[in-house]
């Protein structure tokens, strides 16, 4: 199957142009989000960067219907997912963040939002991964039914876990040296 | 700074430029890749849900049940009103069985469940209904083929409309790889923690060379060509009440001074020293040699308020490759060659070559027989503490040297010495005569523990000897353990069984010293009727900081235990440790923390001489 129409795109190159124009913007603005997302869960920046662009990719191919949707994002997000833990299922990999990269250093205060998210990706990936991917998405604004959707989990696991997967974050800042 | 100072300003919306950077980038290589696709006519969309997932209508069950197809996960779901339990096919095949070959049920589920983890799992589920709130656990199942998988499972509970819990699904990964390689993680990290690093190489009291590892670099030395050997024996020349292990350092620090850098010092035995010259000619090595001797003579040495000067003398062997002798061998011919020296009212002695074999037997052999019969021996005893009654209860014998000026020395080195020449049963029958009079002449409650050497089991009349001994003492058989060690056994198994099985008919016991180390082997345990184990003083020196030496200890005295042998340890040098021990179960301890050896009544020298003595020659 091939998922773009060629003809369509002839016969309206205006209307083809302002497809194009729209998508690169979302992915200009979003593509950060879902590149730390599934950070939340894989420890390979490799193998994050190759979902990251498929999941982009298909998105492309898809946009006339995607763009419609309520919130882009949130298909992105999980079409990211599926494609990263498929990658995982193919390579075996550990995804797990094994003792030794644990850093046990105190890390340098975040000076600005950037280094904050980077932080914050580093800590959540300690998390399991369920939790850690609840919590990303919430912190990133998202309601607890939009979660439940967009990772096809059950609403009330989304709230559990919130509650654990904030509290575990809570110590492990306070290990790293960062408490009130 | 904390966790919600990070999180507030982790979520200002406003990208850095170098975030717009990598974004900007990003989707340049995405618009790209899609290019290059459309234009090879590839796929791009492949088996994705192209639905969206915010606003598809359906209900918790399917949609988890969606995602489960999607991520190639299996899913158990289970519905409260009716009871119901279903599986998909890819659940089936994690169960190892054929889609459709078994109809999904609780009891089909749990068969297929370990029975070790059958009420993990079941647990599981219950607290996740019962609280209404997803759990977690990894158990493992056993497959039609009978082979066995770590799976996980993510348990959770749904809800319909206000939130109504109806039911339970599972969703289910083989995580076989991931577990193990947890499981290898976590022995990993138990290993780093066990495993112990290297044992002191430096004698505590002068910082050189222990024996052991002194005498390991003569035998690297000695197969990697020539040189000399240099031991360096010193007599302190100055009030007796003097710290000798003080003076035993200062001597050490001064010889390491003199010799040339590059020369390996090392403790030999108690007031040697050895300096190992390798790749040095006999001319330099002797020129060498007699310059530490002769500064040694010259220097005074300061200890608290006490200026001591020292006697000394050398003796220097020679070694080539391969020329026959062992590290021990070379030992013996410089220690002989400075006894040379001493007779003779040189400063030095040097032999060009090592002594033939069995002129350095001979010589040993009459070293040990005039000790022998010179009364050259004094005996100590060691306080053994009974934990049960928390009272010494018990002493043990041991033997001390003594050197030319009359002093106990530790007993190491010369009975390396003794043994090599077959001279231990003299020695042990010696030991024997005056324990059994000591034992006499002692309360009649008190227990001994006595030490036998290897070579004296193999002597068919030792226990003819025993017996009378104890007649003619009148001591009673149930007074006296023998201890004897692992390499014992090992020297005529039939013969030491012969003599074990006859003295423990006498009434007397029967302990198995060091054990733990050397050529220790559970079987003798089976084998022989012993009834005390001595747990080698190297697992106890340090148990309070190693785990390792915990577990082997904890499980060494069950063992003994459910064996009907009690045990003992040794170098037992603080209360924390007794108590550590007490918990275990240990029923005798001795050690600094009981009490040190301590010269019997009549013996030539006070008791904190030898504790010095003692310590100076620790870890030779």
């Amino acid at each position: 199957m091939n998922a773009l129409e060629p003809a369509a795109v002839h016969a309206e190159p205006a209307a083809a142009a302002e497809l194009n124009a729209s998508f690169e913007a979302f992915c200009r603005e979003h593509y950060l989000k879902v590149q730390r997302f599934l950070q939340a869960r894989c420890a390979d920046p490799d193998l994050v960067q190759e979902a990251v662009q498929e999941a982009f990719v298909t998105a492309r191919a898809k946009w006339d219907d995607v763009r419609e949707f309520e919130k882009p994002l949130g298909w992105l997000l999980t079409t990211a997912r599926y494609k990263l833990m498929g990658q995982l299922k193919l390579r075996r990999q550990n995804s797990m963040t094994t003792l030794d990269e644990v850093p046990d250093r105190l890390l340098a205060a975040p000076t600005n939002a950037q280094e904050a998210r980077d932080l914050l990706a580093e800590w959540l990936r300690q998390l399991p991964r369920r939790q850690s991917e609840i919590l990303q998405m919430s912190l990133d604004g998202w309601s607890d039914e939009e979660i439940a959707r967009v990772l096809g989990v059950a609403y009330n696991t989304v709230r559990t876990y919130k509650r654990v997967a904030r509290q575990r974050l809570r110590r492990i800042a306070e290990e790293a040296g960062f408490r009130a | 700074m904390d966790l919600d100072d990070i999180l507030a300003l982790a979520a200002d919306p406003t990208p850095t430029s170098f975030e717009l950077a990598r974004a900007r980038r990003a989707a340049d290589q995405i618009l790209k890749r899609y290019a290059d696709a459309t234009a090879e006519r590839l796929d791009v969309v492949g088996d994705v849900d192209p639905s969206d997932p915010l606003t598809t209508v359906a209900d918790e069950v399917t949609r988890i049940v969606r995602a489960a197809q999607l991520a190639k996960l299996g899913s158990v779901t289970w519905l409260a009103d009716t009871g119901e339990l279903t599986w998909t096919d890819e659940m089936s095949l994690i169960l190892g069985r054929p889609p459709g070959a078994v109809r999904p049920s609780i009891d089909a589920l749990f068969a297929a469940i370990h029975p070790a983890d059958a009420i993990k799992a079941h647990r599981a589920a219950v607290r996740a209904w019962v609280n209404g709130s997803v759990t977690e656990t990894t158990c493992r199942v056993i497959r039609h083929d009978g082979t066995t998988r770590y799976v996980h499972g993510v348990i959770e509970v749904v809800a319909g409309d206000g939130h109504r819990p109806y039911g339970i699904v599972a969703t289910v990964e083989d995580v076989t790889e991931l577990e193990l390689a947890r499981q290898e993680r976590d022995r990993l990290a138990r290993r780093r923690q066990t495993v112990q690093a290297e044992p002191p190489h430096a004698d505590p009291v002068t910082g050189l060379l222990t024996r052991i590892r002194f005498t390991d670099e003569v035998e690297r030395a000695l197969r990697a060509g020539t040189g000399a050997l240099l031991v360096v024996a010193t007599e302190m020349v100055g009030p007796a009440e003097a710290d000798g292990s003080a003076l035993s350092a200062a001597v050490a620090a001064f010889v390491m001074q003199v010799a040339k850098r590059g020369d390996l010092c090392g403790v030999v035995g108690y007031g040697e020293l050895g300096v190992l010259m390798h790749d040095t000619p006999l001319r330099a090595a002797t020129a060498r040699a007699r310059a530490i001797v002769e500064a040694l003579r010259g220097q005074s040495f300061v200890t608290g308020r006490h200026r001591l000067r020292v006697d000394a003398w050398g003796g220097l062997v020679r070694y080539l490759a391969n020329d026959g002798a062992s590290s021990f061998d070379l030992i013996i011919d410089a220690e002989s060659a400075w006894r040379r020296a001493k007779e003779t009212g040189e400063s030095l002695h040097a032999w060009p070559q090592p002594a033939p074999a069995d002129e350095r037997a001979e010589t040993c052999r009459t070293r040990v027989r005039a000790a022998v019969a010179g009364n050259g021996f004094t005996l100590y005893t060691q306080p053994i503490l009974d934990l049960r009654l928390n009272q010494i209860t018990r002493q043990e014998i041991l033997l001390r040297p003594l050197n030319e000026a009359g002093e106990p020395v530790s007993p190491s080195p010369f009975l390396d010495i003794a043994e090599r020449v077959d001279e231990m049963p003299v020695i042990d029958r010696w030991v024997l005569d005056r324990t059994m009079d000591l034992i006499a002449q002692g309360p009649p409650t008190s227990h001994y523990q006595v030490n036998l050497n290897a070579r004296s089991l193999d002597d068919p009349d030792l226990l003819g000897h025993v017996c009378d001994l104890m007649d003619q003492y009148r001591v009673d058989p149930r007074q006296v353990t023998f201890e004897i060690t692992e390499t014992a056994i090992i020297g005529s198994r039939v013969q030491a069984l012969t003599f074990a099985n006859g003295i423990r008919e006498l009434g007397c016991q029967l302990a198995l010293d060091d054990f733990g180390t050397g050529y220790s082997s559970f079987s003798y345990l089976r084998s022989f009727p012993i009834d005390l184990v001595k747990i080698d003083g190297e697992f106890i020196v340090d148990i309070r900081n190693s785990p390792a030496a915990r577990t082997m200890v904890g499980s060494l005295v069950e063992m003994c235990r459910a064996l009907g042998i009690l045990t003992a340890a040794e170098y037992v040098k603080d209360d924390a440790t007794i108590d550590l021990l007490r918990g275990y179960g240990v029923d005798f301890v001795q050690g600094e923390a009981v009490g040190m050896p301590r010269p019997i009544a009549g013996a030539p020298r006070s008791a904190e001489q030898s504790i010095v003595l003692e310590l100076a020659v620790r870890g030779l």
